[in-house]
């Protein structure tokens, strides 16, 4: 049995944060610095008491409703995300209790950040091709912002909050997740991580302690830290391999893809990606100017909107690359029906109230 | 290569002129050098001079000179 995505959604949330409110904060040239860089001009974060779960929550309302989908058929949720409501239980089965899923869908959570949709999409369709669902609403969320201190200026003006939601179903057909390709790179999981988060280094007095790094940075050790020169470093030298592999693996090369979606972790890194491995500009999509990096919602977003921009075409195939924390990786490719439903045109935004 | 065109690739990143650029020369001593111009002289010592500035060494990167000196390591000819 073959599983293909046979609708999606995204919602960021309604707050911008522009580069004008981020002048007066870290000063004019440091962010004209990050801004050539990273080709960011606006973010969207979620404010007091927004979680990344109401912005999956409301993705995934709008794809259900937009896809007359009756929650009570869903048979299975995933929710990817590193920002979860609850350290326990599950914010898939939050979500789960929220949407009015079925008892007899199963619901558990992802913890994995850039990489995540690869990932879960993998699980997603593993289980429905081992016959365990039918019917999946795959989320991947992150409130990214919830954890990055207000006051560090290499992390601020790169990344804003969203998420995805995914509708994967089992079809006949031989359409839909074509080949998978997953790896990780354990010895640099320290290039991106959160010091005080669990079980190794338990929160206290200390870890709330602001520190200043050499290159200016504040933060505590409960925020996010990032090796900026050793993730860009693997992004723009490792991926090109990695995707290289994957096409080989798969017996593809980039004339037989239609669109490369990658990780919009930032413009230059994008773009130097594309460039190592001789993707023509029409097989490119960027969507990250006004809204920064999202972390694990990033890919799905962006192959959303390029849905809704008309970028997927019938029978056409595209390959996704996600890459970051772990450090880890993952390559999919999408074979696409010969018949396309047309993309949700619900808004982006969350509703007037969480229900 | 010739170190005067090795100073050119570093001034642009940095915005400067080239002529500010002596072997002891601290990057730090130029505004325009920080975490984010680092990550460019990756890419463009790499695309245009050959030169592989790795995390490690962009860590601890402190004068010109470590550039030429990274350079050398690499079997990479400068000349006058």
């Amino acid at each position: 049995m073959h599983s293909a995505i046979t609708g999606m959604h995204y919602c960021v949330p309604t707050r911008r944060l522009t580069n004008d409110e981020l002048v007066e904060r870290f000063g004019e040239r440091q962010v004209k610095s990050i801004v050539k860089m990273a080709g960011v001009t606006e973010r969207r974060v979620v404010g007091p008491g927004e979680t990344a779960s109401d912005l999956a929550y409301w993705a995934a309302v709008r794809l259900l409703e937009d896809r007359h989908v009756d929650p009570a058929s869903v048979d299975l949720i995933v929710f990817a995300s590193q920002t979860g409501d609850y350290q326990l239980p599950a914010t898939a089965c939050v979500l789960h209790g929220r949407l009015g899923l079925s008892e007899r869908c199963a619901a558990f959570d992802l913890n994995l950040g850039c990489t995540s949709f690869p990932y879960s999409l993998a699980v997603v369709h593993g289980m429905i091709a081992g016959g365990m669902a039918k019917r999946a609403l795959l989320l991947n969320a992150e409130a990214l912002t919830s954890v990055i201190h207000p006051k560090d200026r290499g992390l601020v003006p790169l990344h804003g909050d969203g998420a995805s939601a995914t509708l994967v179903e089992a079809t006949a057909g031989d359409h839909g997740v074509e080949g998978v390709f997953l790896g990780t790179d354990g010895t640099g999981y320290h290039h991106l991580i959160i010091p005080a988060s669990g079980a190794r280094m338990p929160r206290s007095a200390e870890t709330c302690v602001e520190e200043t790094n050499e290159s200016g940075i504040v933060r505590t050790k409960e925020h996010l830290h990032m090796n900026g020169a050793a993730i860009f470093h693997f992004s723009v030298y490792k991926i090109p391999e990695v995707i290289t592999q994957a096409l080989e693996s798969f017996k593809l090369t980039i004339d037989d893809l239609d669109l490369v979606i990658l990780h919009q972790a930032n413009r230059t890194m994008v773009t130097q990606i594309y460039r190592a491995l001789g993707v023509p500009a029409e097989k490119q999509f960027m969507f990250m100017e006004m809204i920064g990096n999202l972390s694990g919602p990033s890919t799905p977003v962006v192959l959303a909107e390029a849905w809704r921009q008309g970028r997927i075409r019938p029978g056409s195939r595209t390959l996704l690359c996600a890459f970051g924390v772990g450090l880890s990786w993952g390559v999919v490719t999408l074979k696409w029906p010969d018949t396309i439903p047309p993309a949700v045109a619900a808004p982006v935004e969350p509703g007037e109230a969480a229900a | 290569m010739t170190r005067a065109e090795l100073k050119r690739i570093v001034a642009d990143v940095l915005e400067i002129d080239p002529e500010a650029l002596e072997a002891e020369t601290a990057l730090k001593s130029f505004e325009t050098f920080d975490s984010v111009s680092v990550l460019s002289l990756m890419i463009e010592l790499d695309e245009k001079a050959g030169i592989k500035l790795g995390p490690g060494d962009a860590a601890k990167l402190a004068t010109y000179g470590e550039i030429e000196a990274l350079a050398a390591r690499q079997q990479i000819a400068l000349t006058d």
